[in-house]
């Protein structure tokens, strides 16, 4: 709780014999981060010799589950052997590669098919039969397509031994061999377009029976190619689950195989750094020494100053949601305070004070109760925002609002403060916040100051914050006459405090001072965004009123207007209630003490 | 409240105090989100970073609501 878990620095040297058990213990306690080694004078460490061949078979493994379409299925348990996992996916990847061939033969005859089904449909007008057009020794054959009518006295004006035959657009012009430059020429100036008969080659009878036969060849094509179709898809579910598998033992083979990658090595020896929880220390030296007959050197310590401790954030469960705005933001550095438990307790509170109406509290409630268990990978977010519904509804009560109304039934809803009539008093209660939301800031910033750079300088870098407000506001009481005291005393604070901000901070110290009353005003949003939303409520609600008043078929439409308002006006509130709130912790809170840039935890040989 | 030509102003005052802050408010966070928007695309976790930095003129907003408000009540003391 608002420290992250404690770790500890563990230095482990190995022979380059032992290093196989060290890695496979580390995998499976899954609980060490290993700080990878950077060259120096040792040497970084190298991959067991199995990487490259597990390395390799992983590829070809997703590359077929990619291609088999493989379905999610339960995970098998393997042969833990990689030659004969090996021979299984090169027995997989032949049995694909055959069928893959078979289709691309099949396409290849299909797209002949259709070729000579098109030729076919071309000449069919003609009416003649196929090996009639061509496979002649004296004649030369014309086929193809006319733009305009070719008129038969010039074919003739060429030459008398020639027959002509145009169909619709088709033409066939049967010659002596002898003129056919000329014909070709003539041809030309009528747009001719010859037909490319190859595909009849070999081909004899009349174009429609041979149509006939070519479209029961094309549906056989296309039905053989169905089938091995399905057969690959057959392969994909009958294979997935060992494909799966595989998959998950491989990647988990080359992370152990590559593991020395991130060690230290020099002639005979490895060289080990990692942190690992406080808790776990014990279990992992017992499993280490028992994996290699107490045959290694291992070294326990705490972490220095300069250590780059890994973070594993540790809160109470109510509070663990709220670690998602860290994630959103920057993990907390080892030695600094983990916000996520003060947000648990203001965000809530903020959200509330924006949307509060314990009727939108109820239907954000509702809203993200469902939506929580419809998408639970959002749940932390979801669960956030259940918990600032709850904060809408306690509000809601607090202002005596129900969508926007004041009263109900024509009585009016007991409340505490009324945001529509005592706009005052909810600025001082804004403001009020804003005070302590800054100070609980500026102290927590002292806490982290303290730990880090000692007393001294952790009071004139942050106490001196307090000491500010305090002289402004003596300065400010005084000098209204509020208070019966003499100013000089509160302008002596403020001086003391600029030099205190001086000393802590230096000059930019000195910049910052206008920032911090910026920043206690900025809680004001908390009224004005709260109000605007319930203006807009309460026009809606006048709005529906005087729809309603109309009687009949008004009232459906007031109903509408009313429904259709609110949702608006919720979607916008949950928007800006959630924005807005966000933003106070991120800008006017963090910026007090949370500096960030931690690394994440991650285990050795954890899953996920 | 007598519409009369003061509480016009006074009005006129209290909306300039809003819809100049919207503006200059607009103007800043238009060009800190979009290049927020850009940083993000190269870098995801820059979100948080981008969030606070986009809406740090927004507070000029809230002034001016507040700036209006005490305008209005200007009117009501007269």
């Amino acid at each position: 709780m608002l420290k992250a878990k404690r770790m500890q620095k563990l230095t482990l040297v190995c022979s380059q014999a032992r290093l196989a058990d060290v890695v496979r213990t580390l995998h499976s306690l899954g609980a060490v981060h290993i700080r990878k080694h950077k060259k120096d004078e040792l040497d970084i460490g190298e991959p067991f010799p199995e990487a490259e061949q597990t390395s390799s078979l992983l590829n070809r493994t997703e590359s077929l589950i990619a291609q088999l379409a493989a379905p999610r299925k339960d995970y098998q348990k393997l042969r833990r052997n990689l030659a004969e996992d090996e021979a299984e996916v090169a027995r997989i990847e032949q049995a694909h590669q055959d069928k893959q061939q078979k289709i691309s033969l099949l396409e290849a005859e299909r797209a002949e098919i259709r070729k000579l089904r098109d030729v076919l449909e071309r000449i069919a007008p003609l009416g003649l039969h196929v090996e009639q057009l061509s496979g002649y020794g004296s004649l030369a054959v014309f086929v193809g397509t006319l733009k305009k009518e070719l008129a038969s006295q010039k074919v003739h004006a060429i030459t008398k031994d020639s027959a002509l035959m145009q169909k619709e657009n088709i033409l066939a012009l049967f010659m002596r061999k002898g003129k056919e430059e000329q014909i070709a020429k003539l041809l030309q100036s009528h747009g001719f377009q010859q037909i490319d008969l190859s595909a009849l080659a070999g081909k004899k009878g009349s174009p429609s029976e041979l149509q006939r036969s070519a479209a029961q060849q094309l549906e056989d094509v296309e039905k053989r190619m169905a089938l091995a179709r399905k057969y690959i898809t057959f392969m994909g579910e009958k294979h997935a689950k060992f494909l799966l598998s595989l998959r998950e033992h491989l990647a988990e083979a080359l992370e152990k195989a590559e593991a020395p990658l991130q060690f230290a090595k020099s002639d005979f020896a490895y060289l080990v750094t990692g942190f690992a929880p406080k808790e776990k220390i014990s279990l992992i030296r017992e499993q280490l020494e028992k994996a290699t007959r107490n045959s290694i050197h291992l070294m326990i310590s705490e972490p220095g100053k300069h250590d780059n401790v890994p973070i594993e954030l540790d809160n109470p469960r109510g509070a663990k949601p709220f670690e998602f705005f860290l994630d959103l933001y920057a993990l907390p550095r080892y030695q600094e305070i983990d916000p996520s438990l003060f947000m648990a307790l203001t965000f809530p509170l903020f959200f509330g004070i924006i949307l509060g109406d314990f009727g939108y509290g109820a239907v954000c409630l509702l809203l993200f109760l469902w939506l929580r268990s419809r998408f639970p990978k959002a749940k932390a977010l979801m669960n956030i925002f259940i918990y600032s519904s709850l904060g809408s509804i306690v509000f809601g009560f607090a202002f005596g609002e129900f969508f926007g109304y004041e009263e109900l039934f024509g009585y009016a809803i007991p409340r505490l403060l009324s945001r529509v009539n005592q706009i005052d008093l909810l600025m001082g209660f804004a403001v009020a916040v804003g005070v302590v939301h800054v100070n609980w800031g500026v102290l927590a910033g002292f806490a982290n100051e303290l730990r880090s750079h000692g007393f001294v300088h952790a009071a004139n870098a942050k106490l001196s914050w307090i000491v500010l407000e305090a002289g402004v506001a003596l300065l400010a009481l005084s000098l209204t006459g509020i208070l019966s005291l003499h100013w000089g005393l509160g302008a002596a604070l403020l001086a003391l405090a600029v030099i205190m901000l001086y000393k802590g901070e230096g000059i930019p110290g000195l910049v910052e001072i206008p920032g911090i009353f910026s920043n206690i005003l900025s809680y004001l949003r908390l009224m004005a965004v709260g109000m605007a939303s319930v203006m807009l409520a309460v026009v809606v609600n006048q709005f529906a009123g005087e729809f309603a008043a109309g009687g009949g078929a008004m009232i459906a439409a007031g109903v509408l207007v009313f429904v259709i308002g609110h949702t608006i006006n919720i979607a916008l509130g949950i928007l800006g209630g959630g924005l807005h709130s966000l933003r106070l912790e991120y800008v006017e809170f963090f910026t007090k003490f949370y500096k960030g840039g931690g690394e994440r935890f991650k285990p050795f040989g954890a899953k996920g | 409240m007598a519409a009369d030509i003061g509480t016009g102003l006074i009005a006129i005052g209290a909306g300039l105090a809003i819809s100049a802050t919207a503006i200059a408010a607009a103007i800043a966070e238009k060009a800190i989100g979009s290049a927020t928007v850009g940083a993000m695309a190269e870098k995801e976790e820059l979100f948080g970073k981008g969030l606070i930095l986009t809406v740090i003129p927004e507070t000029i907003v809230i002034f001016g609501l507040v700036i209006a408000y005490l305008i209005i009540q200007m009117a009501t003391v007269q």
